[in-house]
């Protein structure tokens, strides 16, 4: 049987009719197309940004691997010229005098002086009847 | 949101989850790489310079063998010392000086020093004589100083004696 609540129950349901039909599309293709691509777009620009950092990082590192410190062996030439020369002027010296003095005196231009005056030796004091003590370098 | 929409959502989170991760992934292999690259490319570097010094080396030490074999001819060697004592004591006699060797010994190799020969002379004889034995001392070819050098002069007869310590560098 029919009463008054049914009654009103429908007329409820008719009236809400009024309100229009619900919408149940959810999906926007334009929209959500839009964001995708935007989406990617954004992703491959972040992309590239990352893969030009590591390059050019990668890049620099290569080319300044050159740089890296190198040990040099220094040959002082010079020094050791100095050092042949001073010590072949000493050995022509000293066969000179092994050859040439030998139970002759010296001449004037190996002793440098032939004054008998023995205070023109190099670094020595003549002290008749003293004691000299002379450090000679070499 | 239905079902179904809830599903495909949670599908899709974990698809992002896992890209990420996989792109994360990539890119810490990538970071990886390229420090052993760096690591790897530092080495072959010190190598090249290691190896272009050794060929620097050679070619200083093929092109100045003459120079360090003139070299080494100034520096006694251990062997020879006998004979450079006697030599000595000729050219001593032979220039008419009483000479005679007041010490022999050698000194170690230090920390800071090469061994050396610690030789003293006694001698006596004429002042020109003396002259010529002191100037032979200062003109040896050898690596050496002289430390000490005594000189003095007979007042009775004009003789001279002296004595004398050399410090000669040994080489083995």
């Amino acid at each position: 049987m029919i009463g008054k609540k049914d009654i009103f129950r429908k007329t409820r349901q008719f009236f809400r009719h009024g309100h229009g039909i619900h919408v149940s599309k959810i999906i926007y293709p334009t929209r959500d197309w839009t964001v995708g691509l935007a989406v990617m777009v954004i992703l491959l620009v972040i992309g590239a940004i990352v893969n030009i950092n590591i390059f050019s990082h990668y890049s620099e590192d290569s080319t300044n691997q050159n740089n890296s410190a190198r040990t040099e062996f220094l040959y002082k030439a010079a020094l050791v010229e100095k050092a042949i020369s001073l010590y072949k002027n000493k050995q022509e010296l000293y066969e000179a005098l092994s050859q040439k003095t030998k139970k002759l005196p010296l001449s004037a231009e190996i002793l440098g002086s032939s004054s008998t005056n023995s205070t023109k030796m190099e670094g020595v004091t003549n002290e008749v009847g003293g004691v000299v003590v002379v450090p000679i370098a070499n | 949101m239905s079902k179904k929409t809830k599903h495909m959502f949670y599908l899709s989170m974990l698809y992002s989850v896992f890209f990420s991760l996989f792109l994360m992934y990539g890119f810490l292999k990538i970071r990886d790489q390229g420090n052993i690259f760096n690591t790897n490319e530092r080495l072959m570097a010190e190598q090249n310079n290691k190896e272009q010094e050794y060929h620097n080396l050679i070619q200083i030490t093929e092109s100045t063998k003459n120079d360090r074999d003139t070299l080494a001819g100034f520096f006694i060697t251990e062997k020879d010392t006998i004979s450079f004592i006697s030599n000595i004591e000729n050219l001593a006699n032979d220039m008419g000086i009483t000479l005679e060797t007041s010490q022999l010994s050698i000194k170690p190799k230090t920390k800071k020093t090469e061994p050396q020969l610690y030789v003293g002379f006694n001698f006596s004889g004429s002042e020109t004589a003396v002259r010529q034995l002191v100037l032979l001392f200062e003109n040896i070819p050898y690596h050496k100083s002289i430390p000490e050098l005594v000189l003095t002069r007979n007042a009775d007869d004009g003789t001279w004696k002296g004595s004398i310590l050399l410090y000669i560098t040994i080489t083995s």
